[in-house]
């Protein structure tokens, strides 16, 4: 996952670039058509279109069959029946574009995710910036701490264009270290954390541009990867579980309703599907 | 509904695609709206029921559970009778032991919207106002519809070339009188009713119909079908077909470009067709063709018909009049010939009222397929004329004849109590078509030796057997199952031109110079004309007052012609033959009586069997002579003597009428559900209703 990761997020930095000055729902709109297109696409590959219109078809009858028969409960029981089984059999037929799907998609929106999802800090913003240890960050650290007190010895490297604005306050029972930050001049920023020998880097984005945001850098693992896939994971025997700060959520404005990304994505891209599965000669 | 969906679909990672997007929504949506419709309709069942003891307190006590009724249009009476003897019947055997096998007294004229008007109204013609296939314009002289008069827009919004119509065009059943499936409903009694001709526009009550003859095709016509042909312009169609010239495209031999076209679009003023693009790539090595229509391909093998082709064409934004078509490659040789079926509407988004409900023709055809929806679905035209031959032309009719048993079991399925009615044409449309090779020397079959579908009527009864043997199969305690026939049928043999015989013995005179040779009376002179043969039996006086250039009084002189003609044309001997080709002309008048008797022919015509009317007559032409020779592959026909061609009726419970009638079973049908036959119903009953016990007849007794 990590070296799909790897290529995917210069590609998407690449695809999105030209979008960077516009509003999200530009490049929203763009990437629903042809997300919408290569999904109809695959259902046109994997489908068999005969069977899904036959389903479609019975579930229809079975609807009009309630409107017709409606003096008669025993058909408008089976009736409803008829539209459960067949509409079952309907998402069984779709289930291997289904999947393919999900496969294919899944880490594309997730790519998407972090750069539609978040707003960039703003110059003279503060920000609650985290590091959340492992359990066994003591093990692994070989620290005791200070007066048998356990404390890791956590340091930051600050770039020009951030500050710290108040000195760190340390959590023993969630093992975490936050630091209040300010942002003091606008681009992409990296933060060394340094915790023993080992230093991981941490991107922090001021910006007011469509960029891409990693919110949290996580210890590696597949999950983390495929849900977070926005900086490279922190190796498998940091001790450091997740280095993290909280972006606010950007919306995007669909007409008259703002809303997250993924909605307005989602309506759009079955739109254009609906709209393009006649040309394209799908059926769905 | 969407939106809903999406309220449940956490943002971030839930989403999968539009493919799973739909899969998603659509079932939510599907199960929602499933669930709201049983809800609404189990919430409202018991006051509708209710409501329904409340309306119809006097409750009838049915004899009958069911009544299902299978039309087998033209089964003949002989024909069952000889095959039965073979041994070749044994459902219909089986049906005829354990009830009744009779014949079955038909209308006069023998003729199937006549004969199953008589079925569904318990009346005869002058009560039910349909007299044969066509009737006259009274004005012009010209044939119109008898059945259904479908008018046009007269009031449009114009804007430039453009129009918007301000009202529906004027679509109007023309028959008469109650069928016994409205009365039934008055009584809260539910009936299907499928295929019956004379349904169009659709009857409205308690149940659901599908309509049939006299359903148009989208181009408005009874049936037309296509030929696009590359062979150079010969002559037009006589029957109901359009030829289409092809040339070649991209400077290829095999490819060409053409069009469909489809109705006029009504929002044009120039009342244009709309049409759709058709391109047509030939591989003649492998005998294919790939035709590309708005973008979908059909690919065609030569000499087998394809599946339905639908056809969506285009009159503005949102309004897509859609049609079916099947298609076959007729020739691919030196020169290439494709053959469309008439454009049917297509039942899952009628452009007609086709159904009662509206929705029902969308239901069947999501229940079961694509089917047929054409009046006379069956292309005989196209066999007539030669475009296709007596394969395809099965081929087609026992198409359509599943399509309608599909729906027939569907429909018996749900019927829980009630009538069920079907009517099945291809009994009538393959004896039309193959009673040249039935006997010897039919004139339509000169020159045809060892034809391959030689059986093709034994295989009919067959297969009517097994039909019957199914329905049987599926009948309950307390069912009772009629298998009938409007007529019986015959040979035709010999054409008789009526007009050419009127105006050979002066009672219809051509206009100066005129050879009598255009079709449609066009050439008769009026003012000179006394008597004149329109449609399949009927011969109409010129009578003044009522034709536009009526020269006869009415009265006493239109009984003496009237009189004079039934004289000279009962016996009438065709001397080439030397057999008589008339055997009685009848006075409607005598015949029957009833509100809409004016609008009767004034004489009918009854043919010997080998004869009817001329295909020139029929089309009203006059030149040529009385007697001819029939060589068409319409080789048998039932528009003789209605006495010659009574049809069958079969029952699962003894039939206790000696003389049956097809007018009797609507009054049968309302008494198997304890209703009174009106009074003004001349049928009666062919059940005692002692013959019931006061209980319904049993599974056991009909199997």
């Amino acid at each position: 996952m990590s070296a799909i990761n790897a290529a995917l997020r210069p590609l998407f930095d690449l695809l999105l670039a030209p979008f960077r000055g516009m509003p999200a729902i530009v490049g929203v709109t763009l990437f629903s058509l042809i997300f919408g297109v290569v999904a109809l696409w695959l259902v046109k590959l994997t489908s068999n279109p005969e069977k899904v219109d036959a389903a479609k078809r019975k579930v229809a009858a079975g609807l009009l069959e309630i409107r017709l028969f409606n003096d008669n409960l025993g058909i408008i029981f089976k009736a409803v029946g008829s539209i459960l089984r067949h509409q079952a059999a309907y998402v069984g037929h779709l289930l291997v574009p289904f999947v393919l799907m999900v496969l294919l998609f899944l880490p594309l929106i997730a790519q998407l995710q972090f750069h539609w999802g978040y707003q960039g800090l703003q110059e003279g913003d503060s920000v609650l910036f985290k590091v959340v240890l492992q359990d066994d960050w003591q093990t692994r650290t070989g620290s005791d701490g200070a007066d048998g007190v356990p404390r890791p010895s956590l340091e930051l490297e600050l770039p020009d264009g951030l500050s710290l604005a108040s000195p760190p306050v340390w959590s023993p029972s969630e093992h975490e270290m936050a630091w209040q930050m300010r942002a003091d001049a606008a681009g992409q920023h990296e933060v060394g954390v340094r915790l023993g020998d080992a230093t991981h880097v941490k991107k922090i984005g001021v910006t007011d541009r469509v960029e891409r945001l990693s919110p949290e850098r996580l210890e590696a693992g597949f999950t983390n990867q495929l849900l977070f896939p926005a900086e490279p994971s922190l190796g498998a025997d940091s001790a450091i579980e997740k280095i993290g700060l909280r972006y606010p959520e950007r919306d995007v404005w669909f007409f008259f309703w703002r809303t997250h990304w993924i909605i307005v994505f989602l309506v759009l891209s079955i739109l254009f599907a609906l709209i393009l599965r006649g040309p394209m000669g799908v059926t769905i | 509904m969407v939106a809903l969906a999406l309220g449940a679909v956490a943002p971030a990672g839930a989403y999968i695609g539009p493919g799973a997007g739909f899969a998603l929504v659509s079932s939510f949506a599907v199960i929602f709206v499933t669930a709201i419709l049983a809800f609404i309709f189990i919430l409202i069942w018991p006051f509708r029921t209710f409501w329904r003891i409340l309306r119809h307190r006097k409750k009838p006590k049915p004899l009958v559970k069911r009544l299902i009724v299978v039309g087998l249009d033209g089964q003949d009476p002989l024909l069952t009778d000889r095959f039965m003897q073979e041994g070749k019947l044994p459902n219909f055997e089986k049906l005829a032991q354990q009830g009744s096998y009779k014949r079955l007294r038909t209308t006069f004229p023998s003729v199937s919207p006549v004969a199953w008007s008589s079925f569904s109204t318990g009346t005869h013609p002058a009560k039910h106002n349909i007299y044969d296939f066509l009737d006259r314009d009274r004005k012009t002289y010209l044939p119109i519809l008898s059945s259904t008069r479908i008018g046009s827009v007269e009031k449009h919004l114009k804007f430039g070339k453009y129009q918007i119509p301000l009202h529906k065009p004027e679509l109007r059943l023309m028959r008469k009188s109650k069928p016994f499936w409205t009365i039934l409903g008055e009584h809260n009694i539910w009936s299907t009713v499928l295929r019956v001709p004379i349904t169009f526009p659709p009857d409205k009550f308690y149940g659901a119909q599908l309509s049939a003859m006299c359903v148009p095709d989208l181009l408005g016509s009874q049936g037309t079908f296509l030929l696009y042909t590359t062979r150079p312009a010969g002559e037009r169609f006589k029957e109901g077909g359009l030829r289409i010239g092809l040339s070649t495209s991209n400077g290829t031999p095999d490819s060409f470009e053409s069009a469909i076209e489809g109705p006029e679009n009504p929002f044009l003023q120039d009342a244009s067709a709309m049409t759709i693009p058709m391109q047509i790539e030939l591989d003649r090595a492998a005998g294919r063709a790939r035709v590309t229509l708005n973008g979908d391909v059909v690919e065609l093998e030569t000499g087998k018909l394809s599946d339905w082709v639908k056809l969506s064409f285009s009159a503005g934004p949102g309004v897509k009049p859609s049609g079916m078509t099947r298609m076959l490659i007729t020739e691919m040789g030196e020169h290439f010939s494709l053959y469309l079926t008439p454009i049917s509407i297509d039942p899952e988004n009628p452009a007609m009222p086709i159904s009662h409900p509206s929705y029902f023709a969308t239901y069947l055809a999501k229940k079961i397929g694509p089917y047929s929806t054409l009046g006379l679905a069956e292309d005989t035209w196209a066999l007539n004329e030669g475009i296709t031959d007596d394969g395809v032309f099965l081929e087609q009719t026992y198409d359509i004849d599943r399509e309608r048993e599909e729906m027939f079991f569907a429909s018996m399925e749900k019927l829980k109590q009630g009538s069920l009615v079907c009517v099945f044409d291809a009994t009538d449309r393959i004896q039309h078509m193959f009673w040249r090779y039935l006997e010897d020397g039919h004139p339509a079959a000169r020159g045809i030796d060892s034809p391959e579908h030689a059986n093709a009527i034994e295989k009919l009864y067959e297969h009517n057997d097994a039909l019957v043997g199914r329905v049987m199969d599926k009948l309950r305690d307390g069912d009772v199952l009629l298998v009938l026939s409007d007529h019986g049928f015959a040979s035709f043999r010999r054409g008789v031109n009526l007009n050419s015989w009127l105006h050979a013995n002066g009672y219809l005179t051509l206009k100066e110079g005129a050879d009598g040779a255009d079709e449609w009376l066009t050439q008769v002179d009026w003012s000179r004309t006394k008597a004149y043969a329109l449609g399949l039996t009927g011969m109409f006086l010129n009578i003044k007052g009522r034709e536009a250039q009526g020269t006869v009084e009415p009265g006493e002189e239109a009984d003496a012609l009237k009189a004079e003609l039934i004289e000279r044309l009962s016996g009438l001997t065709d001397e080439e033959a030397g057999e008589v080709g008339i055997t009685e002309v009848f006075d409607t008048h005598k015949l029957y009586g009833g509100p809409y008797i004016g609008n009767a022919p004034d004489l009918l015509i009854g043919y010997k069997r080998g004869y009817r009317t001329s295909w020139d007559c029929a089309t009203g032409v006059v030149a040529g002579p009385v007697f001819e020779d029939n060589v068409k592959a319409w080789s048998g026909d039932h528009c003789v003597d209605p006495r010659q061609v009574p049809g069958v009726i079969f029952s699962s419970h003894a039939i206790d009428s000696d003389d049956p009638a097809l007018m009797d079973i609507a009054p049968t049908a309302l008494r198997l559900f304890g209703v009174e036959p009106p009074a003004h119903m001349e049928g009666v009953p062919i059940f005692e209703q002692s013959s019931f016990g006061g209980a319904a007849a049993t599974k056991e007794e009909a199997q």
